[in-house]
């Protein structure tokens, strides 16, 4: 993380090309404890919730209702810039403006945002559930009708303000899914993709997605309330060089594909050609393909490549 | 009397034996099926596996998503040496002119089923 003159902080080259390789970077533990309490309090949520006698759904719903109902969390209209969608004292203006993510944000989707829409998850405890469909796990999605843009995103903030254990349910996500283009549910019949993971953070983490990546919630099976606030944000202008100032030049200094003396660890080109589990042997290949595409894009930089994964179906004399 | 006895013993084992012998049908005719569904590397059963999904013919089982991180086999084909039927499998496309570099869905899917 760089901080700045004008103390903004910006991601680092190599946190961008995590976010364009993998759809997400996560920030543990970077809200503290004041907001986070602030935040619960906001919502009125009390530790003593859950120990209602009542154990009903009926009183579940009521429970939800009334959250959203006298909760502090405003209701914004779709596409308020972020700057005005939240009250200066409340503890949302104060997780926005978080000097790390506010830099984070600014790099990735530029200093004028709009929100799309948020929204607070409140997951109950599996036994709270009595309907036999709500006692499964959500099904992998990702948070988009087709989505045909393939260098503008929409980043989706996930702030999780109490810890989630690894008996509560985390949102499961895919790494490195953003990329695949599918209509929302679609893919719930995809139950387990090998590479999987499953939220599990200390209180005050915020994890930044791409709007396309995979995921699903799990089930709690914890005594606790499970809540994940979730910001959806969308540029208002290019995505290109939003971090930095400098100028990339490609020096078509390639090392070539698997007869080389490996690869620069943690260069920007090692992270682009990262593969993950779940890749199959061809689409994998187009999904690389897709993240030099994307660097490219943000860095302004259209010669950049990385062994020569675009340069060779580039090479065309017709 | 002892006739009696021994004709009441024969109805009752034809009875039991008539029920035992409904029991025999219904266990053929109400035989479940279980669903496995792998997603793998390429279009070779002998590929790794890079996706799964269970399904219970035993309504009291229940197959979800993330209910696991490890896949059942490690490639296709074992799936096969386990007793697993496949019966249906992805079709290889040829690419659409102009979409040849986008990505979706998983491409190497195969179902296959056990009747229990």
């Amino acid at each position: 993380m760089k901080k700045r003159k004008n103390n903004n902080f910006l991601l680092t080259d190599n946190q961008m090309a995590e976010f364009v390789s993998k759809g997400y970077l996560i920030f543990d533990n970077i809200i503290d404890n004041k907001i986070n309490k602030k935040f619960l309090s906001e919502i009125g949520h009390t530790s003593t919730s859950l120990n209602k006698k009542n154990t009903d759904q009926a009183w579940l719903a009521e429970h939800y209702n009334e959250i959203m109902k006298t909760s502090k969390i405003p209701l914004v209209k779709a596409g308020t810039p972020l700057k005005k969608a939240y009250k200066k004292n409340s503890a949302l203006n104060d997780v926005i403006n978080n000097p790390v993510l506010s830099g984070a944000i600014k790099s990735l989707v530029g200093d004028k945002p709009k929100l799309d829409h948020h929204f607070l998850h409140i997951t109950f405890p599996s036994k709270y559930y009595h309907d036999a469909n709500q006692k499964i796990s959500q099904g992998n999605h990702n948070d988009c009708v087709i989505d045909p843009r393939e260098k503008t995103f929409d980043i989706q903030l996930f702030y999780f303000p109490t810890a989630v254990e690894k008996n509560m349910g985390g949102t499961r996500y895919i790494p490195g899914s953003h990329f695949r283009m599918v209509n929302e549910m679609a893919i719930a019949r995809y139950h387990n993709i090998r590479g999987q993971k499953h939220v599990v953070c200390p209180a005050g983490t915020v994890i930044i997605f791409h709007h396309n990546i995979w995921h699903g919630a799990g089930i709690n099976n914890s005594k606790k309330i499970r809540y994940g606030f979730k910001i959806r944000l969308m540029p208002t202008q290019k995505q290109v060089k939003l971090w930095t100032k400098k100028t990339y030049k490609n020096n078509h200094d390639e090392e070539a594909l698997y007869w080389n003396r490996g690869i620069e660890k943690n260069s920007i080109k090692e992270i682009l050609q990262k593969t993950e589990p779940w890749f199959e042997a061809d689409s994998g290949r187009l999904d690389i393909l897709n993240r030099i595409r994307l660097w490219r894009h943000i860095t302004n930089d259209k010669n950049f490549d990385a062994a020569y994964w675009l340069t060779r179906i580039e090479n065309d004399y017709n | 009397m002892k006739k009696m006895y021994t004709s009441i013993l024969v109805k009752s084992k034809t009875i039991a034996l008539f029920f035992w012998n409904i029991k025999v049908i219904l266990n053929i005719i109400m035989k479940k099926q279980d669903i496995l569904i792998l997603y793998l590397s390429n279009s070779s059963l002998e590929s790794n596996v890079i996706g799964w999904a269970r399904h219970y013919g035993n309504k009291k089982k229940i197959g979800m998503p993330g209910d696991n991180d490890s896949p059942p086999y490690e490639r296709g084909i074992e799936a096969i040496h386990d007793g697993w039927r496949l019966f249906q499998s992805s079709q290889l496309e040829q690419h659409a002119k102009g979409d040849e570099y986008r990505t979706g869905y998983l491409k190497y899917e195969f179902f296959f089923e056990k009747i229990k």
